[in-house]
Parts: C-alpha cells; structure tokens; sequence
C-alpha cells in the first residue's frame, strides 16, 4: 500500500499537467502552465494588413493583446463566434496571447511514458509544432508544442529579431 | 539657478553611486588575462558619466579623478596599456576614494583633498607604468587612517560648536578612511572607530548632553547599514558589540531587560533618522525610486477601475426610489475618487521635459564662459510630457550633445564674426510631439560637422569609408566609439566617448538620432523617442464600426468635402483645396474597415500634415478630442504600418492611435508622388 503510494508520487513528479481543447473534431492538449486564463470570445479591434487567422487585438486588463483564431490557421472546424466561442489566453516568453477555440474540455495528466511521438503527417498541425500523441479515455489528444508555435514566424506574432534591429 | 540646480544633485548622486556600481562589478569582472574591450568600454563609459555630471555640478574634485581615471582606462580599451591585477587594484582603490568622496559632496562635508591627490599621482604612475610603487603608497595608507583618532570628528562639520577645533586636514583623512573601508566587512576593532563617527554623525542634530546614550547611538548608526529596522534585539547586538569586541553576536540574554529600557530611551531619536545615520544627517531624501513596472501595472489596474466604474454607474441609473438616489451619490463619489487616483498615477509616470532642460542653462553658461565663447540656450517644449523613464536614460546623451554643440558646433567670436556671423551663439534645445515620437532636437549656429576631417578619421580608425558616401552616412561614422575629430582631448570633451555613449542610451530606449549639418551654418541633432506610455492629445474619429485616434498634432483642419474639390487621377482620388492638391488616403482602405463611408462627400476629411508629406485622410465621422494614453502594440504584438500604438476606450475597446509618418511613406501611390512632385 505504502509502496503503491510512493511510487505514485515519485510519478506524479515527473507527470505533466495539459489543458485540453477542442478544435472542429479532434482533441488537442497543451502545458498548462503556459495557461493565463480562459475568457469567453469578445469583440476584437481588427489590424490591418494582417493574415485572417489574427483577429485582432483585445484590452486584457490594460494590455494590448492579439487574439489568434487557430481554426483559422489550421483549417479546422468551422470559425464560428457565439457565446461558448473561447479564448485560452497564453503567457509565453512575457507575450500574452489569446487562441480561440472550440471548447475547454479538461485537465489531463500525463506521464512522459503515456507520451507517444507525433506522427509525420495526418494532422492538422506541422509536427514541428507537435509534442506528442496521448491516449486518454480511448480518444486520442494532439500535445502541442504551443509555445514554438506561438512564436514561430508562420504565425507572425512575434516581430522577427533582424526586423526589429534594422527598423 | 543654484537653488534650481540643488535639486538634481540627488538624482546625480544616485546615478553616480550606481555608476560606481557597475565599474565595481565591471572591474571584479574582468579576465585580466584577456580583457573583453567591450567591458574596458563600459568602464570607461561609466567613468565619463560620471566626469561629465560632476563637471555640471562643479564638482571639480570629483571631476580631475574620474579625469585622470579616464585617462588610465583610455589606454587600457586602446590597448596601449596593459592591464594588470595591479591595475584593476588601483581602479577599484580608485573607486572607493570616489565614493568617499561622493558622499562627501553629498553630506555637503569637506572633500578629502589630499587622497585625491595622491590618487591622481598613482593613477599618473599608473599610467607610465610604475605600478609597483602606487600599489606600494597604498598599502601603507589604512593603518594611518585607523590610527588617527581624530577621523571621527570630520562629521562634526556641519555643527560649528563642536567641530572648531577640528582642522579640515583631519576631516579629510576621515573621510579617506572611510573610502577604504567601504568594501570591507566590518572587522570589529576598526569599527570601534568607525562606530564613534556614526554615533556623532548620528547626533549632529542633538543640542547637547545624551552623553549617556552616546554609545547607544554608535550601535544604531554602525547598524544602519545592515538593518533599517532598527528592531530591540539588534539595538541590543548593537549595543553590546562596543563593549565585547570579537563576540559579534554576542546577544546575553541577562543584559537584555536593561538594554531594553535604554533601547526605548534612545529609539525616538533613532528611529527619527533611520537611514541617514550613517550616510547623510541632513539630506533624507523625500523620494524613493520605485520600478517602472509597478507603476505601469497600477496604469493599467486604474484603467481597468475607470472602466469598471462606469460600468457600475450604468447599472446604477436603472435603480430607481430612495435606493437608487444614494446609489448614485455612493457612485458620484467613487467616481471622483477613481477619477482622482487616474491622475494622480498618470502624473506619477508623466513628467515634464522642464526639470531636465533646466539643467542646461548653467552649463552652457560655465561652459561657455571656460571655452571663452559667447553661447545662448533657447529652450522650447519644456512643457512636453515624457515618460519618466526615458528622462532618465535621456539626461546623459543631452548633456554630451549640449556639451558638444557648445565645445565643436560654435566657434569663437572671432572666428563667428570673420564668418559674418553674430558674435553670439546660439543653441536651440527644443522637445515636441510628432506623431509616433518625441523629438528633442539640440540645434547650433555654429561651424557644422567636418565631412573631409570624419573620413579622414574613419580611415585612421580603419573604418570602410569613401569619399562618395552620402552626408547622413558621414555623420553616423561619428557614433563609432573613440572616433573624435578634435585635436586636443580636453575636460570637455573630444574623447569621442560621448557619442558612442549617446546612441547606445539612445537606442536601448527604443529611440534613433538622426543629424543634419551643413558647413558653415550648424548642425542639428534630432533624437527621435518613442512614445511608450505617453499621452497624447487625439481626434477620435469613426470608420464603419471602428474607432481610431488621430494625434491632434498631425491635424491641420478637418472638413466634408464638396464634388468640386475632388478630382480623379487614375484609380486614386485627390482633393483640391488651398490652391494644392492633396492626395487622399481612405481610411476604410487603408486599414481594411468594412461597412464605411466609401464616398469622400459622404465622410469627413480630416488634413494631415506629417514630417515628410500632407494629405488628407478619409473617415465617416469626427467622434470626439480626447486625451488618451498610448500603449505599446509591440509589447504582445508586432509592429503596425500606419499605427503608433493603442488606446483604450472608456468601454473598455481598443482604439488604435494613427501614426501620420507611417501612413505617409506606407500609403504610396506613385501617380499621385509623380504629380505633387
């Protein structure tokens, strides 16, 4: 009993905690501690000039703050905005930036041995993007790589360093 | 002026001490064995801030050691010295002699003369290369220091009764005993003395007796430097130490009730000059410096109280009866209060250029007067308003460009008047608001930058130069660290140190400094700032369902135009009025509104003039004026052709801020450049 209680704990230290979500019909996980909070959809200020998959910008408490429609992005589902349209706001590298999705779903947590490796193709997302595969409650959930993704140049929301020196 | 000038002694002060800092750490830090250039370049940078203000202040002893100290790291950075552990000692000895006497102009006490003095002659030696003897002289100097008794009364200065007898060779000594033990732990026997200089330093303001507390005192001052609180049980640690050297902690419970007692006795006076014990007697400062970020979170925190206010009194009008009468008063009043802290943020945040300007009159005037010039400042702007924290980083490059222009930029009268010039210089220090920036231009009359003297420099630098190279390629060249064109380095300037120092604080604000020169008829020096969290008035305008903000500044006059005034070139429309041809940027087009006003007779034209074009800008309608605070879109974002920032709308929205520059040099449409042309 002792011994079952302490080898859960020994895991437990080595799990992860990911926040799933849904986009269209599959279901994606990323690291949670990446999570600033989760908003309903609100109106946006448009930019222009930008890709359609940046909605624009919100007022998150006094910071400017870009909302990125992954559906959009990624082709997936259809890019509706009702009452239960949602927004995981992110904290990366001192960015906020809001993603919206389909719906929250849960929090799982995963060893790394429950981890598969990505696969090379079949998903909607570039498995640059990708962490790995996870079988949860016989459904397959996408881990996502979301912070290489956020600040990748695909999506455009973080100013290319050579940009920023030469401007 | 000089009350004027007193009141940035502090800031001086500060800036120096963390100066001193950084050429500590800087000099800990060094590879002896291999020096990176890039830190000797620090050093010596930190060393030249330091000159310069002191040079301000008129802090002249100050200024002849962070002079020669230059000199000394000049060498090193330039390779014409090598630098050795014995070097670095003399630097860091160096240092804490400039503390001492930093804190000597601080307490307004007197400067130990004499060790500056001697630090001169041993950086000098330094400098020829006889090391070994100036680490020698050192070595011997803290004993004398130690011994001298009278060391401690140097605090007396300020209190003529006690301090008569008291010549100002012992003050100085004093004061150099405390340059050497500043980096020291502090060693118990010596501290007895030292303890005896804070304890009268402590009571300078006390009228007489408290004999009794005398020691009491000692504790508190030595301690102040360890703990401000000043709490019972490290009085009682204080306090015992005098008594049991080399049982540091010795902490008896058995003395402890009386100790108490005592402690009560003595607290109110201690408690009254918590910090300054040690440091400064009479100078507290009233200010404290508190990190930007926390005053930007409160910025935003109070927006969000703003917004959520009005919301609240939305609510509380469709509360009806007696209920919703005080609801409403309780709202009136919340929203004063809300209303009173906005402002009172804001200002903490905001400040006026005027108390930086200010400070250049007396040094174009010393200036002038040392380098037998004639030289007027005109200053204009003062009132923009500046983000606090680029004033800070503002007030260095300023000071080098005023000092440049002055030194290089306006010649003699003699030379003026040959030249068919007033015989009075004149220098232009102005600050505005343009669009997406602040710029603080420093123009002169004078003689204007040498192109053929530059290139030639560039060359002996070993730079990549030629001879076609356009002007504003030329003036950059002068950027690049030790490039100076004057013949003789003076206290002044002409070490080339300064303009290095002035693009690099200038560019980690975000900002870029752009020059213009013409021989004969002067330079200009135009520092272009970003607006991070300034306040700008705007014209709040409507295009389809979106807001956006047009700085007042960019507008000349807005209008709706008649059928008459529009005319077509091509695919592109211009408008006709004041006898020019205006080429007109839809706004819906510009920044992909749908649902606006796509006919120019059925929107508004709102003028624009921008530093490099005017034209006008279509929108459906005028909202409002309204001052409204930029925020930064590059802070989650990225960088926005045609916009300088955002805003946040009293319900909450975002609004985006117009930049004119951008929409200028962003919307091109090449017929209508070729026509207006």
């Amino acid at each position: 009993m002792s011994e079952a209680v302490a080898h859960q704990s020994a895991m437990s230290s080595q799990d992860k905690e990911y926040l799933s979500f849904v986009l269209g019909e599959e279901h994606y996980g990323l690291d949670i501690t990446t999570v600033k909070e989760i908003r309903g959809y609100e109106q946006v200020t448009k930019i222009a000039n930008a890709p359609a998959f940046i909605k624009g910008v919100i007022n998150l408490r006094g910071d400017i703050v870009p909302i990125v429609d992954l559906r959009i992005k990624f082709n997936v589902g259809e890019a509706t905005y009702n009452d239960f349209t949602i927004v995981i706001m992110l904290n990366i590298q001192q960015r906020i930036v809001g993603i919206v999705v389909d719906g929250v779903s849960d929090v799982i947590r995963l060893s790394e041995e429950q981890v598969l490796p990505p696969p090379e193709f079949g998903v909607a997302f570039d498995s640059r993007y990708l962490y790995g595969l996870a079988d949860v409650d016989e459904s397959m959930v996408i881990l996502v790589n979301i912070e290489s993704l956020i600040t990748s140049d695909e999506l455009g929301l973080v100013a290319p360093e050579s940009v920023t020196e030469s401007a | 002026m000089s009350i004027d000038i007193e009141q940035f002694h502090s800031v001086f002060f500060d800036e120096s001490d963390e100066h001193l800092d950084d050429m500590e750490q800087l000099l800990m830090s060094l590879d002896v064995e291999a020096p990176d250039p890039e830190e000797l370049n620090s050093i010596f940078r930190a060393a030249h801030s330091i000159k310069g203000g002191s040079g301000i202040f008129g802090f002249d002893a100050l200024m002849n050691l962070t002079h020669v100290m230059e000199n000394l790291l000049d060498k090193a950075r330039n390779n014409e010295l090598q630098v050795t552990a014995d070097i670095v000692n003399v630097l860091l000895e160096t240092l804490d002699v400039l503390k001492a006497t930093l804190d000597a102009y601080r307490n307004a006490s007197d400067v130990p003369e004499d060790e500056i003095a001697q630090r001169i002659v041993v950086l000098n030696n330094a400098i020829e290369g006889h090391q070994q003897d100036a680490t020698d002289s050192i070595a011997s100097q803290p004993s004398e220091e130690v011994a001298s008794e009278d060391n401690s009364f140097g605090f007396f200065d300020d209190e003529p009764s006690t301090s008569q007898a008291v010549s100002s060779s012992t003050a100085d000594s004093n004061d150099d005993g405390f340059g050497f033990f500043d980096d020291e732990p502090n060693i118990e026997p010596s501290s007895t003395t030292k303890a005896d200089d804070d304890g009268f330093g402590f009571f300078d303001d006390e009228p007489v007796g408290v004999k009794d507390e005398e020691e009491k005192a000692q504790g508190f001052g030595f301690f102040d430097e360890d703990s401000l609180s000043g709490s019972s049980s490290e009085n009682t640690e204080a306090n015992s130490k005098p008594l049991n050297e080399g049982e540091p902690k010795a902490h008896t419970p058995q003395v402890q009730p009386s100790k108490e007692v005592i402690t009560k006795a003595a607290s109110p006076k201690a408690s009254s000059k918590p910090v300054a014990a040690k440091k400064a007697p009479n100078r507290e400062s009233a200010s404290i410096r508190v990190d930007t970020h926390k005053i930007d979170a409160m910025v935003n925190l109070v927006g969000e109280l703003v917004i959520t206010q009005s919301m609240l009194s939305m609510v509380g009008q469709e509360v009806d009866g007696q209920l919703g009468e005080r609801l409403q008063l309780a709202i009136d009043e919340l929203q004063r209060n809300t209303r009173e802290i906005q402002e009172s943020v804001m200002s903490m945040r905001m400040l006026p250029l005027t108390a930086t300007f200010n400070r250049f009159p007396r040094l174009v005037r010393d200036l002038a007067g040392k380098l037998n010039k004639q030289v007027e400042l005109v200053l204009q702007g003062g009132s923009t308003e500046i983000d606090k924290s680029l004033i800070e980083k503002i007030v260095d490059p300023l000071t080098h460009l005023v000092r440049n222009s002055v030194d290089h930029g306006i010649e003699s009268p003699e030379k003026r008047t040959a030249a068919g010039k007033p015989e009075k210089g004149t220098v232009i220090l102005s600050a505005e608001q343009k669009g997406g920036s602040i710029i603080i231009s420093i123009v002169d009359d004078g003689g204007g930058l040498h192109r053929d003297r530059i290139l030639e420099k560039a060359r002996t630098n070993g730079l990549p130069v030629s001879d076609d190279m356009p002007d504003s390629e030329v003036w950059q060249l002068i950027f690049q660290p030790g490039f100076s064109t004057a013949e003789a380095i003076t206290d002044v300037s002409g070490r080339g140190v300064g303009m290095d120092v002035v693009r690099r604080n200038i560019e980690s604000i975000g900002g870029r400094i752009d020059i213009e020169s013409n021989a004969g008829e002067g330079s200009a020096f135009f520092i272009h700032l970003p607006l991070t969290l300034a306040i700008v008035d705007g014209m709040c305008v409507s295009v389809g369902e979106q807001i956006f903000v047009i700085p007042l500044l960019n507008i000349i006059e807005s209008f709706q135009p008649t059928k008459q005034q529009l005319k077509t070139l091509g695919n592109d429309t211009v408008l006709h009025i004041r006898d020019q041809y205006w080429p007109l940027v839809p706004l819906y087009d510009f920044m992909e509104v749908e649902g606006a006003a796509k006919c120019p007779t059925q929107g508004i034209v709102v003028l624009i003039e921008s530093s490099k074009k005017r034209f006008g800008i279509l929108v459906d309608a005028l909202v409002g004026q309204q001052q409204v605070v930029i925020k930064s879109l590059e802070e989650h974002y990225r960088k926005v052709a045609g916009i300088a920032g955002a805003t946040i709308m009293g319900d909450g929205k975002v609004a985006l801020i117009i930049d004119a520059d951008s929409i200028a040099t962003t919307y091109t449409s090449n017929q209508i450049e070729e026509l207006l042309s």
